[in-house]
């Protein structure tokens, strides 16, 4: 039997497909499409690479900020509850779990059966979101997938403020202006970023081991930074953005036992 | 005819105009639950709650800080605007800061249209009660009596003319308040069998700060007769936490239930949810009234003895028997009183009773209210698993 997990997130939508409790399929997919349409497109690509039709699916959930457009779907459950389900699948060990989005991040705590006992959000503002990195980039005119690896070839770190993303993109400004290298300003971004996530950590109270899921755990620069911030080693899953979409599979399997 | 309490949320401020209108009295404005409403019944006035609105605000930006309460900025805004305008006095306790400034505040944006409202030395438009901070003993006890008994004067001479408040006419304020004390207690009770919902409740409630109370009393039997026929119809338990809840942030209310929950108690500053027990009537009525509102829990007092352990032992008491799987934390943002509480209150709730807490803090407007929907669901999953 298959059971597939759909994460429509603020700018990309995410699939799993699990099979016999393994993970048989996942992808990530950029869109600009309306979330139940690039649900439906992404599942699709599942369907196709899998080479079955949609009926072979037992169950479907959905989850993340679309997760109520996605009309196929036979359940849904919320972002916390499949990030930190998909993460305690890949990491028995873990006890709290950072989720970092393009549009916010969460921490969530877990006992040791991996049940769900406390969470954090972010606040109303964009400084610590992939959304802030992603401005980031135009602004330093620099790819998203290099700004980790800059930052940590860096000597020295930029002053970057972590209170406003619209502040911090002023700052950045400035750096460029003084003349501060790109390697020392990105390293200040990513440790502003770090700050705002190292927040919500604490508010549930950090124990070992820490997961980080969603895009940004891809950024070396920013879990360099959380680790030293926050004095722990981050365990990071080799597709961090489909966690999400993971737990939501696990989920639907649930659901059908 | 099923008894309606939506007319009160919905037009609060022609409403309250209506009944002055008909009855020819005075309207006093209040602040916070700490206002001694029964001192103003007795003085045939109409004591009524001033709450914000969701209005975009117009003029206090740049009268007064933007890094404040946004339910007093609301407040005074609409007081600024003229909105408040029927009303014939304002008292104003120390209830945090910000509202011990409104004192100022509102003396200074308000407009006095009422011409009878200027330059009458003996009942000047804004009253201001101090409460103590530290509560206990005598001394708390006696300043208060002392603030109280001026508070009375300025009622019995408003208008120029001298109208004596009699322990008779107090104690038969106390009489009526006590009976709205024991509806609202019997409300509770049917809110605990799933008969009442949280947002009814709290309709129910808000009502009461915009009318007299006998008036309320006698809609709240009707209101309990009808609602105690119905089935019980629940969803996760939740207590409530917070302030700056009124016809706007009520919202939230209706939020969590449909999110699947129910609020079923709740200590959000208004009405009921702060007052634990009815007023000592074997008293003398201004000693009973005194020590009535040094009993509220006001998250700007501070308790010799107890604090800030004072906070988790109320909200113990009434989650006991409610079955409560959790509790949400709903504050304003910049409100240092009721946030300050939080991370102790949490951490006693999560030992003692093992119930997790949500924080939640909102603009007051909820136009946030996208953002903390998820946070609400993710909530109600949690507990519920």
């Amino acid at each position: 039997m298959l059971f597939a997990g759909i994460d429509v997130g603020a700018q990309s939508v995410k699939v799993a497909v699990l099979s016999d409790n393994k993970l048989v399929f996942s992808s990530t997919t950029v869109t600009d499409e309306e979330g139940g349409v690039a649900a439906r497109q992404a599942l699709d690509k599942a369907l196709v690479a899998l080479r079955l039709p949609l009926n072979s699916l037992t169950a479907v959930v959905s989850t993340g900020i679309g997760k109520d457009g996605v009309a196929f779907a036979t359940g849904k459950r919320t972002e916390e509850i499949c990030h930190s389900r998909g993460a305690y699948w890949l990491f028995p060990s873990a006890r709290t779990v950072l989720d970092v989005g393009a549009g916010g991040y969460r921490a969530m705590r877990l006992d040791n059966r991996g049940k769900l006992i406390d969470f954090a959000n972010n606040s109303k503002c964009a400084a610590g979101t992939g959304s802030f990195l992603d401005a980031v980039t135009r602004v330093l005119d620099t790819r998203l997938e290099e700004i980790g690896t800059m930052a940590v070839s860096a000597k020295k770190r930029a002053s970057v403020s972590s209170y406003c993303a619209v502040f911090a993109e002023s700052e950045i400004i400035g750096n460029i202006h003084r003349g501060v290298p790109k390697e020392c300003i990105l390293a200040g971004v990513c440790y502003s970023v770090a700050e705002r996530l190292a927040e919500v950590l604490h508010r549930v109270k950090i124990a070992k081991d820490i997961v980080m899921t969603g895009g940004v755990a891809q950024n070396i620069g920013v879990v360099k930074a959380l680790e030293e911030i926050v004095g722990l080693k981050a365990k990071v899953p080799h597709e961090p953005q489909i966690v999400g979409a993971l737990g939501a599979a696990l989920f639907a399997e649930e659901m059908s036992k | 005819m099923a008894v309606e309490f939506k007319k009160w949320l919905e037009n609060r401020h022609d409403v309250v105009k209506e009944w002055k209108e008909k009855n020819k009295k005075d309207v006093f404005g209040c602040l916070c639950c700490i206002t001694p409403e029964e001192i103003i019944y007795a003085a045939d006035a109409l004591p009524v709650r001033i709450t914000g609105s969701s209005e975009k605000l117009e003029m206090v930006d740049s009268r007064a800080p933007i890094y404040a309460c946004p339910f007093l900025r609301s407040c005074l805004d609409l007081a600024g605007r003229g909105i408040y305008d029927y009303l014939d006095g304002v008292v104003i306790p120390n209830a945090c800061d910000f509202t011990a400034r409104m004192d100022y505040w509102w003396r200074k944006l308000v407009p006095r249209a009422n011409p009878a409202q200027q330059g009458v030395e003996l009942c000047p438009y804004v009253l201001y009660i101090k409460h103590p901070e530290k509560i206990g003993g005598e001394m708390s006890f006696n300043y208060l009596r002392g603030e109280y008994r001026i508070f009375k004067q300025h009622l019995e001479r408003r208008r120029g003319h001298f109208k004596p408040i009699s322990d008779d006419m107090l104690s038969n304020a106390i009489s009526v308040y006590n009976e709205h004390y024991g509806l609202m207690e019997q409300l509770t009770q049917l809110r605990k069998r799933g008969l009442v919902s949280g947002s009814e409740a709290f309709e129910a409630e808000f009502a009461s700060l915009l009318m007299p109370k006998n008036e309320h009393n006698e809609l709240m039997k009707q209101y309990l007769g009808e609602v105690s026929q119905r089935e019980p119809k629940d969803g996760v338990r939740v207590y409530l936490l917070g302030g700056g809840v009124d016809q706007i942030s009520y919202m939230i209310y209706k939020v969590i239930e449909e999110c699947g929950g129910n609020v079923v108690y709740e200590d959000v500053g208004v009405g009921r949810s702060y007052f634990g027990r009815k007023i000592d009537t074997s008293k003398p009525p201004l000693d009973a009234i005194i020590e009535h509102r040094l009993d509220v829990r006001c998250p700007h007092c501070i308790t010799e003895d107890r604090f800030p352990e004072d906070r988790f032992i109320f909200a113990r008491d009434r989650i006991e028997g409610a079955n409560v799987k959790g509790v949400m934390w709903f504050a304003p943002l910049y409100c240092e009183c009721r946030n300050l509480e939080y991370p102790f209150t949490r951490d006693r709730l999560k030992e003692v009773l093992n119930i997790p807490a949500l924080y939640l803090e909102h603009d007051y407007t909820l136009e946030g209210i996208g953002q903390l929907k998820p946070r609400i669901e993710t909530f109600m999953e949690m507990v519920k698993s």
